[in-house]
């Protein structure tokens, strides 16, 4: 209960921005039904078949989260949630460029 | 004198030797590529989708705002999201309930 209430008033808690910006991150990943050719990258797709994998924007996706990864390391305050969820996105993508790989043959 | 201010950029605390350059630099890419979308017919535009773009730059420009250090490329290119995700959401909202043929969609 305290661990609670100390998260609940942390300088990062969900009082505070440093929490909602990576909060609406994960938005990207849950938006169903993602019609943008840009954004058809969540774990969604992690279950279509290789040959709709567009490898230029999954690698752009992997520098993308690899940089975003970095940022929330560096920046003052250092954002752990930040960091998880480019982790997971970069983990995610990276997935998705190793089945695109394979179906090369 | 353009040399100093050259070299003030150079060193500044979120310029280009730092992550806090290029990582928002980076995402221009996905903004530009929501403007290139701006030619997309409504009817393929997704709402949670632009929802989110729209909702993630309004809270990521105020994030921008109260890091250190202060970062006006991230603020810029989150704002720029906002903005283009707001647009498209006008768009599909005013193809879907505002016009002719999109009346019917609105309808099913």
């Amino acid at each position: 209960m305290a661990a609670f209430k100390a998260f609940l008033n942390s300088p990062v808690g969900p009082k505070t921005t440093h929490f909602w910006g990576p909060v609406a991150n994960w938005g990207f990943v849950a938006a169903p039904k993602n019609y943008n050719w840009w954004l058809q990258q969540g774990l969604v797709d992690t279950q279509k078949p290789p040959e709709m994998i567009s490898s230029n924007m999954t690698a752009a996706m992997c520098v993308y989260s690899g940089l975003f990864m970095r940022f929330a390391w560096m920046v003052q305050p250092r954002n752990y949630l930040l960091l998880v969820c480019h982790a997971s996105n970069e983990t995610v993508q990276l997935y998705q460029l190793s089945r695109w790989a394979k179906a090369q043959g | 004198m353009a040399n100093s201010k050259l070299q003030a950029i150079w060193n500044h605390p979120a310029g280009p030797k730092t992550i806090h350059f290029w990582a928002p630099t980076f995402k221009w890419g996905i903004s530009i590529a929501n403007i290139v979308d701006f030619s997309k017919p409504p009817e393929k535009l997704s709402y949670p989708h632009q929802i989110v773009v729209a909702c993630s730059g309004v809270i990521w420009s105020r994030y921008s705002t109260v890091i250190t250090p202060k970062n006006w490329n991230l603020l810029a290119v989150n704002a720029s999201m906002a903005g283009t995700g707001m647009y498209q959401l006008a768009r599909k909202i005013q193809h879907d309930y505002f016009s002719e043929t999109g009346a019917a969609v609105a309808e099913e």
